[in-house]
C-alpha cells in the first residue's frame, strides 16, 4: 500500500535557501519526523535508505517526513541554528499556508491541521544546530518547541575534526580521503567545532541550565546513537543526554544509513517513536 | 484521499506545470489547431541538417524536449498503476492530438528517438492500457524512488554543464577534455572540488556535476537492479535514454576517460589501501556505465511498442 506521496521539494515561503524534500503521509496524524544532516551533508543522501525504508514502518505510515537541508560546509553555525529556527517557527505556525503550498488539490487538509509532534533526527553538525535552534527558541518562550523531540546520530556537540570529513563527504568519490592530499578549505565550522570552541561551551552549559531541576525535557536527548569507529567526533556524554547506543561496525558517516539488510539505524530511531 | 489522483496531481506540477513542458503544449496545440504544417515542420526539423539559430525557436525545442519527458514520465507512471487511467483527463485530451501530429511525431520517433512517448500516444488512443500486476508494496516503494531519483537529475544534472559537455558542447570555451586534464591532477581536482559555488568556475562546476552524475548512475543501476519486472526496469531506464542509448556510446568513451585518470594517481607512501580503493570505485563505475549504455534494457519496451503497433 502506498503511504506517502512522492518525495518532493519544499516550495512557497516557508522554503529556506537550501532544499528542503518532504514525504507527505497519505493518512497523516499531526506528527512528523524531521532530519537534519551534518557536516557538508546532503539532505537526503546523509540519510539514506532512511527515506526509502520509513515509509512502510508501522510507526511512521501516519508520519511526514521532512528532510531539512542547508549549507553544512561554510556557513556560520550560529546563523544555521538561527535559519532552522525561523524554519521550524514558520512549520508550526504557518503550518496552513505551509501545506497549501505543497500539497496536491486532492491531497489537502484539514484547516485545522497542525503537528502535535515533531522528532528531529539530527547527525554530526545537524546535532549542534538543531540543539541551538531548539535553546533559543525555549529562551524565546516559543510555543511549539515543547513538541518536538531529539534524537541524535554521531553528534558533534563535543567537538569535531571537519577538515577530515571534508574530503570524505564533499563527493561521491569515497577514496579522495585515503590520498592524504591536504586540500585548501575554509570554514568557520572548523574553529566552531573544536572540542574547546567557545561556541560548544555555550552550548553545554546553556543547556545545563535549561535542564536544571528536570525542566525543559525536550532539550534532553531521547537517544544518541554513536559509530564504533568514529574518528570525525568526540564521543563523549553531553548533559543530561542518555548513554548512547553503539552500532557496531559502522563510521561517522555510515551510522545513519539504513539499509535493507542494515536496520539498526532505523530500528533505534522506531524505538523513540 | 484518492492516491492516484493525488499523484498523478503532483507528477503534473512537477513535470508538465513546473517546467517549460506546458508552454510547448500551448504553442503546439496551437500551431496543430491552426494547421500551421509548415511552422511545425521548421520548429521541429533536424537540426543536424540545418542548424537552429532563433533563440525562440532553441527556447521552444527545448520546451518540446520537457514535454517528451513529461509523457515518458507519465508512461511509466501508467504502467504502474501509479496514476487514474489518463485518457479522460484534460492532460490527456490535450497531448493525444499533440502525440499524433505527424511533425511531433517525425521529432520524437526519428530525429530524436525516444521510446515511451509512443507507448503513451498508444495509451491515451486506447490501444494500450498496460498495468504491471506485480506485488503492489514493493512496485509502490520503487517507483517513489524512481521519483525522487528523477527528481534529483532534474534540479542537479539536467540544467547543468556536464550532461551539455557530454553531448558535445563546449561551454565558454571549455570542453569535457579539459575536465578530464583536471582529474588528472589530483590535487588541483580536490580544490576544485572543494570550492565554494560562488567561486566555482565551468571546469569546477562540471566536477562536482561529475560526481553528482556518477552517483546517479550507481543509483539508478542500483534502483533497476531491485525491480523485478523487466518491463518497468525497461520503461525506467528508457527515460534516460537519450543519454544512454542514443549517446550512450559516445558518454561512456568520455566518461571512461575521465574515471581512468583516477588510476594514475599516485597514494601517498605506496598506500596499497588507496590505490585498492580506487581500482574497486573505477572498475565498479565501469561496469555500471557499461551496462547503463550497452542496450540490453531497451528490449522489453521495444518489443512491446512492436507488439501494439502491430
Amino acid at each position: 500500500m502506498q503511504t506517502h506521496l512522492a518525495l518532493r521539494t519544499l516550495k512557497g515561503t516557508q522554503k529556506p535557501d537550501k532544499d528542503v524534500h518532504v514525504l507527505f503521509a497519505a493518512q497523516p496524524k499531526r506528527k512528523a519526523l524531521l532530519f537534519i544532516h551534518g557536516f557538508s551533508g546532503d539532505a537526503i543522501k546523509t540519510w539514506s535508505d532512511f527515506h526509502e525504508l520509513l515509509p512502510g514502518r508501522p510507526q511512521c505510515t501516519c508520519r511526514d517526513i521532512i528532510f531539512y537541508g542547508y549549507d553544512g560546509l561554510r556557513a556560520d553555525m550560529h546563523a544555521s541554528a538561527a535559519i532552522f529556527r525561523a524554519f521550524l517557527d514558520e512549520l508550526f505556525k504557518s503550518t496552513k499556508s505551509f501545506l497549501a503550498d505543497n500539497l496536491p488539490p486532492s491531497a489537502q487538509r484539514a484547516d485545522d491541521f497542525g503537528y502535535d509532534e515533531l522528532v528531529i533526527i539530527a547527525h554530526s553538525l545537524g546535532a549542534v544546530i538543531a540543539r541551538r535552534a531548539l535553546l533559543d527558541a525555549t529562551r524565546m518562550s516559543l510555543d511549539w518547541v515543547v513538541r518536538t523531540k531529539l534524537v541524535l546520530y554521531a553528534p558533534a556537540h563535543k567537538g569535531a575534526k571537519v577538515t577530515e570529513l571534508a574530503l570524505e563527504v564533499a563527493s561521491s568519490f569515497t577514496f579522495l580521503k585515503l590520498f592524504g592530499i591536504v586540500a585548501r578549505f575554509e570554514s568557520p565550522l572548523i574553529d566552531q567545532l573544536k572540542p574547546e570552541s567557545q561556541s560548544l561551551k555555550a552550548l553545554l552549559e546553556d543547556t545545563e541550565i535549561a535542564t536544571k531541576d528536570g525542566a525543559n525535557t525536550h532539550l534532553v536527548a531521547r537517544k544518541v546513537v554513536i559509530a564504533e569507529y568514529e574518528k570525525i567526533v568526540q564521543n563523549e556524554s553531553f548533559g543530561k543526554d542518555p548513554p548512547p547506543d553503539t552500532i557496531p561496525e559502522t563510521t561517522h558517516t555510515s551510522v545513519c544509513k539504513p539499509k535493507r539488510d542494515f536496520l539498526q539505524p532505523l530500528i533505534l530511531l522506531e524505538a523513540c517513536l | 484521499m484518492n492516491l492516484q489522483l493525488a499523484n498523478f496531481e503532483d507528477l503534473l506540477d512537477t513535470y508538465y506545470q513546473g517546467t517549460e513542458a506546458h508552454e510547448a503544449a500551448e504553442h503546439l496545440g496551437d500551431l496543430i489547431r491552426g494547421q500551421q504544417h509548415l511552422q511545425l515542420a521548421a520548429l521541429l526539423r533536424d537540426h543536424r541538417k540545418r542548424a537552429i539559430r532563433s533563440q525562440k525557436k532553441i527556447k521552444l525545442r527545448r520546451a518540446t524536449d520537457r514535454l517528451m519527458s513529461c509523457c515518458s514520465l507519465m508512461e511509466v507512471a501508467s504502467l504502474t498503476g501509479f496514476v487514474p487511467e489518463l485518457r479522460q483527463t484534460d492532460f490527456g485530451m490535450k497531448m493525444l492530438p499533440i502525440l499524433e501530429n505527424k511533425h511531433v511525431r517525425r521529432y520524437y520517433e526519428e530525429l530524436y528517438p525516444t521510446k515511451l512517448p509512443q507507448l503513451f500516444r498508444y495509451r491515451l488512443a486506447g490501444a494500450s492500457n498496460i498495468i504491471e500486476n506485480i506485488d503492489r508494496t514493493d512496485l509502490n516503494r520503487n517507483v517513489l524512488a524512481f521519483l525522487a531519483l528523477d527528481r534529483r537529475f532534474m534540479e542537479k544534472l539536467d540544467d547543468g554543464i556536464l550532461l551539455r559537455m557530454l553531448d558535445s558542447f563546449t561551454i565558454q570555451g571549455y570542453w569535457f577534455s579539459d575536465v578530464v586534464e583536471l582529474i588528472s591532477k589530483p590535487e588541483e581536482f580536490i580544490n576544485h572540488l572543494l570550492l565554494a559555488p560562488e567561486k566555482r568556475d565551468v571546469r569546477s562546476q562540471a566536477l562536482n556535476e561529475f560526481s553528482l552524475f556518477m552517483q546517479f548512475c550507481f543509483d539508478l543501476h542500483q534502483l533497476l537492479a531491485k525491480i523485478e519486472s523487466q518491463l518497468l526496469q525497461s520503461a525506467m531506464w528508457n527515460h534516460y535514454s537519450y543519454w544512454f542509448y542514443i549517446i550512450g556510446d559516445e558518454l561512456s568513451k568520455r566518461l571512461g576517460e575521465a574515471l581512468s585518470q583516477f588510476l594514475k594517481w599516485k597514494p601517498e607512501g605506496g598506500d596499497k589501501d588507496a590505490a585498492k580503493a580506487v581500482q574497486t570505485y573505477v572498475s565498479e563505475a565501469s561496469t555500471v556505465l557499461e551496462e547503463l549504455t550497452s542496450g540490453r534494457l531497451a528490449e522489453p519496451v521495444d518489443a512491446l511498442l512492436k507488439k501494439i503497433s502491430g
